[in-house]
């Protein structure tokens, strides 16, 4: 290997993190769930869409976060502004929209008719005369923080954030911002399902590249050795605690099938192949490691919740969100830039879909039997290797925000 | 222009492609799901050596303008990525060491909340 240091993990128990087995109960203790819904659900960016979908005014998406039976409404106003409210009428507290997402430059609750602006200001009252002394001016929309990185909407429940969302994302620059940002990105495929497992567990499946030689044995074994899955953790980061990379190896292991091979000819949206097409990085100074010709990705863990891969031609968005301490949402979503326009491009992006799917089928195979031996005591600690490292950060990260010390850096 | 590139003759694999051209993506899970590695194979290895010659001549149309058999021949041709990894990686129809794929709930954008 040419570039043999970028293979280099942090050794065991740098960055103050520690080397001890960490403790089970956060992902199953119902007490520390209700302290995480305090401390991150409430206090950490967390993100909500994507500005494409909220492009026009009047366009408006709803963001739920299910363990604090929240729901958001972000829109854009006539000024061009991106807002965020709960969703909740002030006049008796019913959702407002229901829809994931649409237009709608006045919102009217469905109970009684009050009518909201995009900006949240009350405009209309039916029968307003019945309420006697009443000044609609104090009853708008109750906002919420709202801030745009890389094209996509991060709320925070925290009227008065202590750190701004740029600032809560570094290392990721100006760079990251303008690249991830590239209105070229357009949504292309996703799915979500629902978990018995604790949202952190979904996470943790897929920031470390120990797992990959045995996880992934009926898939891409030999396309990314566990050995090719370099980590970083950034310790003075609020909230981005660690990334993990993928390469491949320089001579290409396991099974390419001909299907595989064929598709690779038209397009880059598979994970595994190498693609014969390229793919520019406008405005991406450095965002994509273009010097290195086995890299595949980069993975970062935007924390509490989202790890973002970045990749030529694609990026890849996996967010959990809570229930309760056993069981979670999981979405992942697809960005690829460009119209799928002739069949070369439709069959690369089908084998670049399947093949994601069935990898995401093994990673997402392990966590439910790790709830429930977390949830019987069965487990009451777990260890974390060298190359694990994006755990130790993680949790290290996750410990300092139940602290309140994370947020004020 | 470049010369217009003649369809493929696949007269000798029609049984195979009616049976695996379905609509979309589910509905070629499903079906590879529901079949026997026999049914699996028959497919793959009828449609294999035809493929790159298919997608050739799909890929001189706009997608929009696929209609007939040759939207169903593009069909068919899908399902070859259906199938892959049940033919070289796992020899079964279903990945033993994975979640159930219908698990995964097909997404309508990035806000869509599918499963509430």
């Amino acid at each position: 290997m040419g570039n043999a240091n970028i293979m280099a993990i942090p050794p065991l128990g740098s960055h103050e993190l520690g080397t001890e087995a960490i403790p089970s109960d956060h992902y199953s203790s119902q007490a520390f769930f209700e302290q995480e819904k305090e401390h991150i659900f409430k206090k950490t960016w967390l993100m909500a869409g994507r500005e494409s979908d909220v492009a026009e005014h009047g366009d408006f998406i709803t963001f739920f976060i299910d363990a604090l039976e929240t729901s958001i409404i972000v829109t854009r106003d006539k000024n061009g502004q991106v807002n965020a409210f709960y969703n909740a009428c002030t006049h008796r507290g019913a959702h407002i929209l229901n829809e994931p997402c649409g237009r709608a430059k006045f919102m009217t609750c469905g109970f009684h008719g009050w009518v909201f602006d995009s900006e949240g200001k009350l405009a209309d009252v039916p029968g307003e005369e019945l309420f006697g002394d009443f000044d609609k001016s104090k009853l708008g929309l109750k906002k919420v923080s709202v801030d745009v990185w890389g094209g996509f909407v991060f709320i925070n429940l925290d009227p008065e954030p202590s750190v701004s969302l740029k600032e809560y994302l570094k290392p990721l620059n100006e760079s990251y911002d303008k690249y991830l940002g590239n209105k070229d990105w357009t949504w292309s495929y996703g799915w979500r399902s629902k978990f018995n497992a604790n949202w952190k567990l979904l996470v943790d499946a897929q920031i470390e590249g120990y797992h990959v030689d045995q996880t992934h044995r009926n898939t891409i074994a030999g396309a990314i050795p566990g050995a090719n899955a370099p980590a970083d953790v950034y310790p003075d980061s609020i909230g981005v605690p660690a990334r993990v990379c993928a390469y491949r190896p320089e001579q290409m292991a396991g099974v390419q099938t001909d299907v595989a091979l064929l598709s690779a000819k038209h397009g880059a949206t598979s994970l595994y192949t190498k693609s014969e097409n390229e793919f520019s990085a406008d405005d991406g100074e450095g965002v994509l490691n273009e010097d290195h010709p086995l890299w595949i990705f980069d993975a970062y863990l935007l924390f509490p919740n989202v790890v973002l891969f970045i990749q030529k031609g694609q990026i890849l968005v996996q967010r959990t969100l809570p229930v309760s301490p056993g069981e979670c949402f999981w979405e992942v979503d697809f960005f690829h830039t460009g119209e799928v326009e002739d069949f070369g491009q439709l069959f690369n992006s089908e084998q670049g879909r399947i093949q994601i799917r069935d990898v995401l089928t093994e990673d997402l195979y392990t966590a439910e039997g790790i709830q429930m031996n977390f949830n019987a005591g069965v487990i009451k600690e777990v260890y974390i290797n060298q190359q694990e490292i994006p755990i130790r950060a993680y949790y290290h990260r996750l410990m300092s925000a139940m602290k309140g010390t994370g947020e004020s850096k | 222009m470049s010369q217009a590139i003649a369809r493929p003759d696949v007269s000798d694999i029609e049984v195979e492609i009616n049976l695996w051209a379905l609509p979309t993506t589910e509905d070629r899970l499903v079906k590879r799901m529901n079949s026997t590695m026999d049914e699996i194979n028959s497919f793959h290895y009828a449609m294999l050596p035809k493929l790159p010659a298919i997608i050739d001549y799909l890929n001189q149309f706009k997608l929009a303008d696929l209609a007939g058999d040759d939207l169903k021949l593009s069909r068919a041709a899908l399902a070859m990525c259906e199938v892959d990894n049940a033919v070289y990686k796992w020899k079964t129809p279903v990945l033993s060491t994975g979640i159930d794929s219908l698990r995964m709930v097909k997404k309508s954008g990035f806000s869509d909340r599918v499963i509430l």
